[in-house]
């Protein structure tokens, strides 16, 4: 079996090898930032959570066996490490995801870090955009998300996903059929017209 | 009405359909309003996604990070081993070590003479003094390779008193 590259710095790093560890950290540490701002859905617990992931990744690298894709590895503690988050009592986010489906945008504000108060249009429909889109991913089930984030925004297939997510690619098949009808029945208002704004989401609304 | 197709439309979309699952979609297509139009808007959909930037973050983020992982210990495969090994080991040793003493000192109906001379050729003093040995590893709890040298120190402490 061929070994990425990746898996190849990883079994560096179980030998000690701290530079192997900080290209890895380098390569990945965005990406995996960003799966868990999709999960969570705020950012400084999310760069928190990152940093955990990167924390357990170096604890598990005398465990860690090459025998599937790196990513898939690093996905699956990502993962596991997010969906524990969520499930804290503690968690506000979650407790609001729980709202009633279909909540106007508006009552949700723009898009995390985007100030659209003074933004040109087209900048304030991508932010709506964006925020419709994190209501989608909120009132999905866990693991629905998990699945959808690492197809859609990661470019996993779903034999990855699976492995990610310790499950068959049947049942992911499954978690995205039901994923992407939520996505869709939350941008439905945007899917109408390739060049539909804000102010015609507002009219249709 | 929903079409029993509908499950499958996601995974078409994904380019996930196996070559003749995704004919056999394609033809039902051609005939379905229903997965059309589903169809359709899952596309949409999927571009809309693709069409958003992704979050951003700042070099001072990855800066604050990347401080911390460079203050992580070494890797500990080295001590883990050892300590893994030392665990299996002693146990190992100690069994062996018994069953030698178990061995000698069962008795043997084939000849009373043979058995008095085997035990005669026991040093039950040294016996004694592994059995203590392994007391006191036990004792200790033998969590670090290091223990061993503790439990040497230990004992020549006895010794010199």
């Amino acid at each position: 079996m061929e070994i990425d590259p990746d898996s190849q710095l990883m079994m560096k790093v179980a030998q000690g090898d701290r530079a192997a560890f900080s290209r890895l950290f380098e390569r990945h540490y965005v990406r995996v930032t960003r799966f868990a701002l999709r999960y969570v859905q705020e950012r400084s617990r999310a760069e928190e959570l990152a940093q955990d992931v990167f924390l357990k990744l170096y604890a598990s690298a005398a465990r860690y066996q090459p025998s599937s894709a790196f990513k898939t590895f690093l996905f699956r503690i990502a993962a596991n490490h997010c969906l524990n988050e969520v499930r804290r009592p503690d968690f506000g986010w979650f407790r609001r995801a729980l709202r009633p489906f279909g909540a106007a945008p508006e009552e949700e504000g723009s898009a995390e870090g985007v100030d659209t108060a003074h933004a040109p249009d087209e900048t304030v429909a991508a932010a709506e955009l964006g925020a419709l889109a994190q209501q989608a991913l909120a009132a999905m089930k866990p693991r629905e998300r998990t699945a959808f984030i690492l197809c859609r925004f990661e470019g996993m297939s779903y034999r990855e996903a699976a492995e990610s997510l310790e499950t068959s690619e049947v049942a992911v098949k499954s978690l995205m059929h039901r994923a992407s009808g939520t996505m869709s029945r939350f941008l439905a208002p945007y899917l109408n017209s390739e060049d539909v704004g804000p102010r015609e989401v507002r009219s249709e609304s | 009405m929903i079409c029993r197709h509908q499950t499958e439309l996601t995974a078409l979309v994904d380019g996930e359909l196996s070559t003749a699952a995704r004919v056999a979609l394609e033809a039902h297509l051609s005939g379905c309003d229903v997965c059309r139009r589903t169809e359709r808007t899952l596309r949409k959909t999927q571009r809309r996604l693709q069409a958003l930037p992704p979050p951003d973050f700042t070099p001072d983020v990855l800066a604050a990070r990347r401080a911390v992982m460079n203050r992580l210990p070494a890797a500990r495969r080295q001590g883990w081993r050892a300590l893994f090994e030392l665990r299996f080991a002693l146990p190992a040793a100690a069994a062996g070590l018994l069953a030698v003493a178990v061995v000698a000192l069962w008795p043997d109906p084939r000849s009373e003479a043979d058995n008095a001379a085997r035990v005669a050729m026991l040093d039950d003093v040294a016996l004694a003094r592994e059995l203590e040995l392994l007391e006191d590893y036990d004792l200790v709890g033998l969590e670090r390779p290091e223990d061993l040298e503790v439990v040497a120190m230990l004992h020549e402490l006895e010794a010199a008193q």
